[in-house]
């Protein structure tokens, strides 16, 4: 029976408070497959039918759309860190495309904090990311920054609180 | 059966190449044809793998929980819309090069967005001239939703 009902912050299994986060700071690491159903949500979710995801392109292989990873990178974040009180925002995301991601071949995805910093009322958490094949070759590389409370704080708020 | 044929209707959701793609001589400035998206509420349950998972971005009660009036779209949905503008575009030269974007305003359901881009520069490399666009994705009403910087080698 499908969940119902649940805050945002239910949805993850992540316990460590980002007051507590540093740079360097480990946030995990989990393998995902290229699966045909994943290909075909993807394209149907938008209308984009290449045949390059279906039928195989130039590099040889069937490839993945560019930005599939991003289906797994922000689950690994609020599954380490505690989702915050005040929510979420996907702020930024960086790509760096080393080598195609195919369909049907499993990749690990590992993360690991390589930056904060405060602006406009709000924290920015940026996590770099590396995607490596069952052979241990990167072939992506991801930065996703995220972005919290939603409403920023007021910043006299901000720097009584330190 | 050719009267037949005349009536038939093309799928409007079928692949379409972009008729310009990435090459050395594009001057700076060119602007990439747009690929242009409505993100309906079927298409994010469809993204986010509903009614399995229900997240504030498909889902009215996950979204009220959160204390959003209704589901905002993911991001990273959006993002896939330039993700196939830099794929049409660059062709298999998206293999090398880069893309990112800042998110800078919330895509609501039924939103119809459009993905841009012009290229800004052209540097020779050892492989090839890379090629380097800013980005973008403006919602109907001409407001841009996501702004980033992309670049590829050009044949």
């Amino acid at each position: 029976m499908a969940e119902t009902r649940k805050a945002e912050h239910e949805l993850f299994k992540g316990t460590k408070d980002l007051a507590t986060a540093e740079i360097g700071d480990v946030i995990g690491s989990i393998e995902f497959v290229v699966t045909d159903d994943l290909v075909n949500r993807l394209s149907w979710a938008l209308d984009d039918y290449n045949p390059w995801y279906f039928d195989g392109s130039p590099l040889g292989v069937r490839i993945a759309p560019a930005t599939a990873p991003l289906q797994f990178d922000g689950t690994i974040f609020y599954d380490y860190y505690a989702y915050p009180e005040g929510g979420s925002l996907f702020a930024k995301q960086e790509f760096e495309f080393l080598r195609p991601v195919q369909v049907g071949e499993t990749y690990k995805l590992t993360g690991t904090l390589v930056d904060m910093y405060k602006r406009k009322g709000r924290s920015f958490f940026k996590m770099g990311v590396s995607i490596t094949d069952p052979q241990g070759v990167e072939v992506m590389r991801m930065a996703k920054t995220v972005a919290t409370p939603v409403k920023p704080v007021p910043e006299a708020a901000e720097e009584a609180a330190g | 059966m050719s009267s037949i044929a005349a009536d038939f209707l093309t799928d409007p959701t079928a692949f379409s190449p972009m008729k310009v793609t990435a090459g050395k001589d594009l001057p700076v400035g060119y602007e990439l044809e747009p690929v242009t998206k409505k993100i309906s509420l079927d298409k994010a349950r469809i993204y986010e793998g509903w009614p399995a998972t229900r997240s504030r971005h498909c889902d009215y009660d996950a979204a009220h929980a959160t204390g959003l009036p209704a589901p905002n779209i993911n991001g990273a949905l959006v993002a896939g819309v330039l993700g196939e503008l830099f794929i049409k575009f660059f062709g298999e030269n998206y293999i090398g090069g880069t893309l990112s974007f800042n998110l800078i305003r919330q895509v609501q359901v039924n939103d119809e967005l459009t993905a841009r881009g012009v290229i800004k520069e052209k540097a020779v490399e050892p492989n090839g001239t890379r090629l380097f666009l800013d980005v973008w994705l403006d919602n109907q009403n001409g407001d841009k939703v996501l702004v980033g910087k992309a670049s590829g080698l050009a044949p």
